[in-house]
């Protein structure tokens, strides 16, 4: 190698070091400042059904289910709404129309999650509470609507760059055999994007999981385990945001690092569960297309 | 019935579609229609008459501009 392409290839890795380090040290800074939660006794605190910390209970169980529920019920939305208007881009829509379509949701991923969520508290939430006449209408249901029309736009993003991905030699060849829209779709372009839409789904996931104004702002805040998608939520994200807003020193403050480490870990398992898949996906199409 | 699931697939790419479209056009519909009856001068620079607050002769302290101003910088 020349000494230039030595001193870039230096300057890069230790770029690429820096921000993996960084990284690190946000996940390191947490454990260190939340230490005193994890000796024994504090630690089975944490681990209670129940947040009460005028009982000395901090219990942050309910905030994971919440999370977990309010993700999956978003991501149970989003995805097939997604998975459509990709398809719509891509295939079936007339080209103006479809690259309108993308051009609005490439403009949707500028919206601010404030403006969803008050836009959610004035519209949606009367709405949820009129509809099924129970509650206030903040609830389960209320945050996980919202939020699937915010995790939306990413989807379809990277649903419709992955479709597009898929090499064109071999649609020609299918549309050569005479084949519909749907026979290519079931055919080609799903096989051969499924990594990208694997992608889409994860990235998704971890951004609904991630948000916090939208469940702040609709979910209702009930520091309680929700029993129904009617029930109002606190997500781990909102319980630091109101916790910090509250309190500064205390058990009930370190909280928020617990907190902030378990949404760490599960972005993190999002990604390592995301690269294994794609180690172990057998791509039927032979086309060894990545997202 | 291959005819059928073409049907179908159609109608639910269409779907999704019209139903994006409609909730966007609802959140921007919304913001429209409450934000556009308060856009005003005053929104912006409160009680400081505009000539002023452009020659820098008085300080403005209500309305948005002074809320702006961190966003243009950062």
């Amino acid at each position: 190698l020349k000494l230039r392409d030595r001193i870039s290839y230096l300057l890069f890795f230790l770029l690429a070091g820096a921000g993996a380090g960084l990284t690190l040290a946000i996940f390191f800074f947490m454990v260190l400042l939340g230490r005193p939660l994890f000796d024994g006794a504090t630690f089975d605190l944490l681990l209670a059904s129940k947040w009460l910390p005028d009982r000395g209970l901090y219990g942050l169980l309910p905030f994971v289910f919440s999370s977990a529920l309010i993700v999956t019920c978003s991501l149970l939305l989003a995805f097939p709404l997604s998975l459509g208007n990709a398809i719509l881009i891509h295939l079936l829509a007339p080209r103006f129309l479809a690259r309108g379509l993308y051009r609005l949701v490439s403009l949707m991923t500028g919206i601010p999650t404030v403006i969803y969520g008050f836009v959610g508290v004035f519209l949606l939430v009367p709405l949820v509470r009129e509809s099924f006449s129970r509650g206030s209408g903040m609830s389960v249901l209320s945050a996980s609507l919202l939020l699937a029309l915010l995790i939306s736009p990413t989807m379809i993003l990277l649903f419709v760059e992955s479709f597009a991905a898929v090499p064109k030699a071999h649609l020609r060849a299918l549309e050569a055999l005479g084949a519909s829209p749907r026979q290519k779709l079931l055919h080609i372009i799903l096989p051969g994007a499924a990594n990208g839409l694997l992608a889409g789904f994860l990235l998704a996931a971890g951004r609904a999981l991630g948000d916090t104004l939208i469940a702040l702002m609709v979910a209702g805040n009930t520091a309680a385990r929700p029993t129904g998608l009617l029930d109002p939520a606190r997500t781990l994200t909102a319980q630091i945001a109101l916790v910090m807003a509250a309190d500064f020193d205390s058990i009930e403050f370190k909280t928020i690092f617990a907190c902030g480490i378990i949404l760490y870990l599960g972005s993190a398992g999002l990604t390592l569960l995301f690269r294994a898949l794609v180690r172990r996906r057998h791509d039927p199409s032979g086309f060894g297309v990545n997202p | 019935m291959k005819r059928i699931y073409d049907v179908i697939l159609t109608f639910y790419a269409w779907f999704c579609g019209l139903l994006l479209l409609g909730a966007v056009g609802t959140v921007l519909g919304f913001l429209l229609l409450k934000g556009i009856p308060a856009l005003k001068p005053e929104l912006v620079l409160g009680e400081t008459p505009l000539v002023d607050a452009l020659f820098l002769r008085r300080v403005v302290i209500d309305g948005l501009l002074p809320a702006m101003t961190p966003c243009c910088w950062s």
